[in-house]
């Protein structure tokens, strides 16, 4: 299978008054074409970080300290998302890679309808696409028989059509530049947005929103939780991206919307054939909708493996403990002792011997690289599958 | 056996103002007309979705909102429920006047309500937002005993010290402050403050929502000892159905107001009756990828309860529809012993 996203060796540090949080430590993590890859685990463990170190979105006092992230679309060579310009990075982001976040509600801007939004997506990275389509339209009108049109009109689209040919063509010359910039002559434009919107709605239709026409002029208070994260997914989709980030999609929503916004990512997906790198606190998602899972422990990957795999063969301690602590019917959900540790002063070694009921010398001296015990089954941790991990890690 | 609380055809009403005089055009039905009991000793989880109307149910409840109509009784004794039963087959107006103003909490305010308050207590849903940031713990922990039990402060940190001892916390923490906290160490915070008055009977409003599941296992085994330990009643709040399958004695699903199914845990996630505790047990994800389950994907979300469809609210989106669930509300019925369903086309 080929590599999408090759992240090799990420490390992203915060310099708070209170120290430095390592909030990834050296992640490693590679993402393959047409695959749904889970990552799992618990509040502040990197997830969310990890996402926005790929999309280069780390607001200072971050600062992604080491390592490369090498993004494969479509056969073209390797780019390095993290020695990128600025400029090139903006290209890439909501076009090739895109994501959608935790909370609807806060994603989207309050004082803007959906379909500004998402046409805003659209004009910025598919503009010359809007502009044929524009330039098609007026062709269209004004190959309508003669007596059928008003030609006192003829004037005006003809000078428009000339404006959009320029812009099409020599997007650099004085004539579109001014078009684009000066308020009135702006308006002259108006085609193109309509095609942006239209786009839209044909994009609110593929996430099945229902009566889309009408809700592309809502604002988003007028939408449920449900249709405002539909709204945000179409957004991300505008552009058809390779590479999908859901950062706890659902987490917001209840289960039975939660099925349903489950489906359509899983149909869009395949629809769009891109990769998803699915982000989720709940091991049960996790399990509907993964094709790879990785499980994520102070700012690394402690685990990695197929969803088959993980979930009825796990291997790291700290796995194993989270699945025990899953409430199931009829069993007592088992706590992993301790706390989180705290991340502006890690523990030494694997950062989970503190919790960590097999944990021995070697664990507090040394971190654990990931290994691959099985093939596709990687674990980060001293001891060897077999022999003591039968024991679940509570005693 | 007598219940320790019982809710009687309790609704609340929220009203929709509009104009310049701010009359009501419309009601929010939040409550309408449940009839619930909760047992002595008993684990009551009450699931549902967002806006079903569980949180509002259980600050009813409380009487920290005001019910519109219906009675709610807390540890009222046997015989006071069958003189009330008599006098409302005799439709006795005046000793129903009487017996309602003694032992219905709807009626209660002032004094009488406060001395029932301290038997019943709340855990509110985020840690984060119910502990006041400018109070020392020992400050949190201990008002509720400045308010009910008039002891010294002497005693009440005592009391303080044992109560952080009990949630799993050492007393060490008693002078810091909330941010010095983690989410589920508050949450034992939230939940000491509610045991400072050693109340009989608690509504837990989604307590482990904010939290991680490996903290959240913590939570609800802390429960667990605490209840058996104080002989607590727990009314407990949740949208996790995975959560109230694992803890709960008996399990309340709600719809829009509503209570539509009512029974066992072990029986009701086996076999639900009700085709929406169906769509909520099948849309819940298990972490087992090989156990795939048949997801079951209702259409459309939950109506708005300011204008809930007629009939059975749940029609519109249940394949089982018929007629007379478009028309006729079907009524909460016992269906086998401890199992109640409101459904014309139950499933099993």
């Amino acid at each position: 299978m080929e590599k999408l996203v090759q992240i090799k060796g990420v490390s992203v540090n915060f310099y708070t008054y209170e120290g430095v949080v390592r909030a990834l430590n050296n992640l490693s993590l590679d993402i393959y074409k047409g695959e749904t890859l889970g990552l799992v685990g618990e509040t502040g463990c990197g997830k969310t970080m990890t996402a926005f170190a790929i999309l280069r979105l780390i607001m200072p006092p971050g600062v992604i300290e080491t390592g490369t992230i090498l993004f494969t679309p479509n056969g073209s060579a390797p780019v390095d998302l993290l020695s990128l310009s600025e400029k090139d990075i903006r290209a890439i982001r909501g076009s090739k890679i895109s994501m959608v976040f935790q909370e609807p509600g806060n994603a989207l801007n309050p004082v803007y309808t959906i379909g500004d939004q998402i046409s805003e997506v659209i004009l910025l990275h598919r503009n010359n696409e809007m502009i044929v389509r524009a330039i098609k339209d007026i062709d269209c009108h004004l190959n309508q028989p003669a007596d059928e049109r008003n030609k006192l009109f003829d004037y005006f689209i003809r000078m428009q059509k000339y404006i959009l040919a320029a812009m099409l063509n020599s997007p650099g010359a004085l004539l579109p530049r001014i078009v684009q910039k000066v308020p009135l002559v702006k308006r002259l434009l108006w085609r193109i947005n309509n095609e942006a919107k239209k786009t839209a709605v044909a994009m609110l239709k593929e996430v099945d929103i229902p009566d889309a026409e009408r809700i592309v002029n809502y604002y988003p208070h007028q939408l449920s939780g449900g249709m405002k994260q539909r709204a945000v997914i179409a957004m991300a989709l505008a552009c058809s991206p390779k590479f999908l980030i859901a950062d706890e999609p659902t987490t917001a929503l209840d289960v039975t919307i939660q099925a349903q916004i489950l489906e359509l990512l899983q149909r869009l997906k395949d629809e769009f054939n891109s990769s998803v790198l699915y982000i989720t606190h709940d091991l049960g998602v996790a399990a509907a909708i993964c094709d790879r899972v990785g499980v994520m422990y102070g700012g690394s990957i402690v685990e990695l493996a197929e969803v088959n795999e993980l979930f009825v063969n796990p291997l790291h301690p700290y796995t194993r403990a989270l699945l025990a602590a899953v409430p199931k019917p009829g069993e007592e959900p088992m706590p992993i002792p301790g706390f989180i540790p705290d991340p502006t002063n890690p523990p030494a070694g694997c950062p989970f011997h503190p919790r960590c009921s097999l944990a021995q010398d070697i664990c507090r001296l040394e971190k654990p690289e990931l290994h691959e015990i099985y093939p596709g089954h990687f674990i980060g941790c001293h001891i060897d599958a077999g022999e003591n991990i039968d024991t679940p890690s509570q005693n | 056996m007598t219940p320790l609380v019982r809710t009687k055809n309790l609704k609340t009403y929220f009203p929709i103002l509009q104009g310049i005089i701010r009359r009501p055009v419309g009601y929010v039905k939040a409550v309408d007309d449940i009839s619930l009991d909760v047992q002595h000793g008993q684990w009551l989880g009450l699931v549902g979705e967002s806006g079903c109307g569980k949180t509002t149910l259980g600050k009813t409840i409380l009487r920290l909102i005001e019910p519109t109509s219906g009675h709610i009784y807390f540890d009222t004794p046997s015989e006071i429920f069958q003189q009330i039963e008599s006098a409302e087959n005799e439709n006795n107006q005046e000793t129903l006047e009487t017996l309602y103003d003694t032992y219905d909490l709807a009626t209660f305010s002032g004094g009488k309500l406060k001395v029932l308050r301290k038997d019943m207590q709340l855990v509110h849903q985020d840690p984060f937002s119910s502990l006041n940031p400018r109070m020392k713990i020992k400050d949190i922990v201990s008002e509720p005993m400045i308010v009910h039990n008039s002891t010294s402060g002497d005693e009440r940190l005592k009391r303080a010290a044992e109560l952080m001892n009990l949630v799993g916390l050492s007393e060490k923490n008693l002078s810091r402050y909330p941010h010095q906290f983690s989410g589920g160490q508050r949450q034992r915070i939230a939940i000491a403050r509610a045991l400072a008055t050693t109340p009989k009977f608690i509504v837990f409003d989604e307590p482990t929502s904010a939290l991680d599941v490996s903290v959240q296992a913590q939570i609800l085994i802390l429960l667990k000892e605490l209840k058996q330990k104080f002989n607590l009643t727990y009314l407990y709040i949740t949208h996790a159905l995975t959560v109230a399958e694992s803890v709960c004695d008996s399990i309340a699903v709600m719809y829009l107001g509503k209570i539509v199914e009512y029974g066992d845990p072990s029986v009701i996630f086996k076999e639900p009756m009700h085709p929406y505790t169906q769509a909520l047990i099948l849309s819940t994800p298990i972490p087992d990828p090989q156990q795939k389950r048949v997801r079951l994907v209702l259409p459309g979300e939950v109506p708005s309860p300011s204008n809930p469809p007629p009939g059975c609210r749940f029609h519109p989106r249940c394949s089982r529809a018929t007629d007379v669930c478009a028309t006729t509300e079907p009524p909460l019925k016992q269906r086998g012993q401890n199992r109640k369903v409101a459904c014309w086309h139950p499933l099993v």
